[in-house]
């Protein structure tokens, strides 16, 4: 028996340092308008308004480095429920899943609803299922969890393994979306942009690890939150007087129904998800907003949610942070303010999509090109939509304009005439959104490189060398990500769903079974999670396009769920049966109090009753 | 490990597996069933919604937080009824 209940103390003062950050953040956009005003070049502002956050995180994450390996992986156990909710949301929401996400209400209304379900869903089954037996165990990450669960290195080095693909996929993802949108903004050579992008987000986490990672994603997604409400409040007061955008949409949606059948947006009909899908090249408008259920079957409804949903209750990023609060019952309080965090999101990207297509079937749709106001010159200057004289009859005929998913929520200060920091501001919000998530995943991978990989086979290492490992081992991946980001065409957003799709597939399954399931075996854990993986990513890569019963290879998950849990039940049937050891630990988790199972191993390993952890 | 006995610790246990498993079916049924029985629902309004289509995105989001608020709250409850909690 232990006592040793260790209150973690917080920082007191963490509420003033955000405080200021706000406020020199919001000092920094009220003094960009003014200049604008007075005068100040466009080219000069979106420098300003993009790149200033950007040094503002790195210089954060420069003042809180440390040296400390319980700081370096999981923020000293002392991050309050609060700031550990924003950092959760940062890693669910991300900058693929914010963009993506508005360009697909835009594109095809309610039918993307699926993706905001499953981000909340998935954190109520994380709070409940998940969170407080992982931050029991205290692992420092997802493979550690398992390795201290069977007593196995070699389900640990498994485990690194498989979790390698999904977390790259999500980092390449949001290295893509940045480019892209830093590229609008900067207008120099992409590559170049994204080489800086990738060297500041490096000097963000390296010194600091979690712990550098937690503040500045806090910081990141304050930063999302500010910059995508004060443009969308200020058009819901220009639209409905009131200025509660996540509410008073509801008196445009009837409005855009009629202007739409005005101007050509056919009823849509039933289609596989692969079509129904915006993808990132300039498309028309073809789908009504207020639809659900219309374009998207019920089935591929369901299974988009499902792979959300069970995606993101065990993304490999967000597992770390499980261990980051100081107790049990404060890691389920972080999951409902991400919860509330992220509901927020899921509730003003809809407004977001509703007001930008209301304006664009107001000014943009139905007109010769000739007619076109100058809103929609800037926008085509910007890169952000096509337009095109009409094929048919160029001098009357409707102008033909097709609109980028990822620019969309870009649109909206242009179509409203404000002053283009509010452009940048957008931006901002959305390289906010990158940087804190490809934060999260480039500390997750290499977490894993240090902890799974290295520190198992050195356990005589000391702290310096581990830490130094981790460093190197994130100036690896980083430079992976930015080869495969360049060297490589792909949908950010589909990569986005595939990613969730082969986390679901690969680690719910056994993870739930680890936790609530006493009889699964190492044995049966790995065959899990290899049949999850191999079932997902073979429907990627051998059938894409071809939806195998009835489940379309982008939410392949689904299948890979099931498989893994068959095959984590039978491979623990045919193997020996877990050790009382074992068992003791699946007990030990199940009880709150105390200290976590890492540290009681910790102590252990210390007086040579046990290997290190 | 923490000073519990085991016939509190299985009673603990097997309170904590009921309420996740319950709330889970709950997340599991608000999510599944709201959004197939929305377009039935949309020719009813609500703040100027379709109702359908208030209840699959605003009504479902204030609906998901108060179930993890209320699971929280419960399984707080039931670990202070067994003495496992580290809050002050």
């Amino acid at each position: 028996m232990s006592l040793n209940t260790s209150y973690i103390t917080p920082n007191p003062r963490l509420g003033t340092g955000f405080g200021i950050f706000t406020s020199t953040f919001a000092s920094l956009v009220v003094l960009l308008i003014i200049l604008e005003q007075l005068g100040l070049a466009r080219s000069l502002i979106s420098q300003l308004i993009i790149v200033l956050p950007i040094v503002f995180y790195a210089a954060i994450g420069l003042y809180v480095r440390t040296t400390v390996v319980e700081d370096y992986f999981i923020a000293g156990q002392r991050v309050p429920p609060l700031y550990n909710g924003l950092a959760l949301s940062a890693n669910v929401v991300s900058g693929a899943g914010l963009l993506g996400l508005t360009g697909c209400f835009f594109f095809i209304g309610y039918d993307a609803l699926p993706i905001a379900l499953g981000w909340c869903a998935g954190l109520g089954l994380m709070s409940i299922l998940l969170a407080p037996y992982l931050r029991k165990m205290g692992a420092y990450t997802l493979p550690g969890f398992f390795s201290i669960r069977f007593s196995s290195r070699i389900c640990r080095v498994v485990t690194a393994l498989l979790l390698i693909p999904p977390v790259l996929m999500l980092l390449v993802a949001e290295l893509h979306i940045g480019r892209s949108v830093a590229s609008i903004f900067l207008r120099s050579d992409p590559d170049f942009i994204l080489q800086i992008g990738c060297l500041l987000l490096a000097v963000t986490v390296i010194f600091g690890g979690m712990r550098a990672l937690t503040w500045t994603q806090c910081a990141q997604f304050i930063v999302v939150i500010l910059s995508i409400s004060v443009p969308l409040i200020a058009v819901s007061i220009l639209v409905t007087n009131l200025p509660l955008p996540q509410l008073s949409f509801g008196t445009i949606i009837q409005q855009l129904a009629e202007m739409e059948a005005q101007r050509g947006v056919a009823p849509a009909f039933v289609q596989p998800l692969g079509d129904v899908l915006p993808g990132d090249d300039a498309t028309q408008l073809n789908k009504p907003f207020g639809v659900m259920l219309e374009s998207l079957g019920a089935g591929d409804f369901i299974a988009l949610t499902l792979c959300f949903m069970l995606g993101a209750a065990v993304l490999p990023t967000q597992i770390p942070r499980m261990s980051t609060t100081p107790s049990v019952s404060s890691v389920r309080k972080s999951i409902g303010w991400a919860a509330i965090f992220v509901g927020f999101i899921v509730l003003t990207i809809p407004a977001f999509a509703a007001f930008t297509k209301f304006q664009v079937a107001l000014d943009l749709l139905g007109i010769p090109a000739s007619q076109i106001p100058d809103s929609g010159a800037v926008l085509s200057q910007l890169g952000l939509l096509e337009i095109s004289p009409n094929s048919l009859d160029p001098a009357l005929g409707n102008a033909e304009i097709a609109f980028y998913r990822d620019y969309v929520a870009l649109m909206l200060p242009v179509l409203n005439d404000f002053p283009f920091v509010l452009i940048g501001l957008i931006g901002a919000a959305a390289l906010a959104a990158v940087m804190a998530a490809a934060g999260g995943q480039l500390v997750t991978l290499a977490n894993v490189i240090a902890n799974d990989f290295y520190h198992p086979f050195h356990q005589t290492a000391s702290p310096a060398r581990r830490l130094l490992v981790a460093r190197l081992g994130l100036i690896a991946i980083i430079i992976a990500a930015y080869l495969l980001t360049t060297q490589t065409e792909f949908d950010p957003l589909r990569l986005l769903i595939q990613a969730f799709s082969v986390s679901a597939g690969t680690f719910f399954a056994p993870l739930i079974l680890a936790i609530w399931w006493k009889g699964l075996t190492q044995f049966g854990a790995i065959c899990g999670m290899v049949v999850g993986l191999a079932v997902t990513a073979l429907q990627f890569t051998v059938s894409p396009g071809v939806a195998i019963l009835g489940v379309d290879p982008l939410t392949a998950g689904m299948l890979g769920v099931p498989l893994s849990l068959l095959a984590a039940i039978g491979g623990s049937m045919v193997s020996p049966k877990p050790s009382d050891e074992t068992l003791e630990i699946v007990n030990e988790i199940g009880i709150p109090s105390g200290e976590t199972v890492h540290a009681r191993l910790t102590r252990l390993a210390a007086r040579g009753k046990a290997l290190k952890p | 490990m923490s000073m519990i006995d085991e016939a509190q610790r299985k009673r603990h246990a097997a309170g904590s597996f009921r309420l996740a498993f319950g709330v889970s079916g709950v997340i599991a049924a608000l999510v599944f069933i709201i959004p197939n029985v929305a377009p039935a629902l949309n020719e009813y309004a609500f703040f100027r919604f379709p109702l359908g289509l208030f209840a699959s995105t605003q009504g479902m989001v204030f609906c998901l937080i108060a179930v993890i608020y209320w699971a929280s709250s419960q399984q707080d409850r039931l670990d202070r009824k067994y003495g496992l909690t580290n809050e002050l």
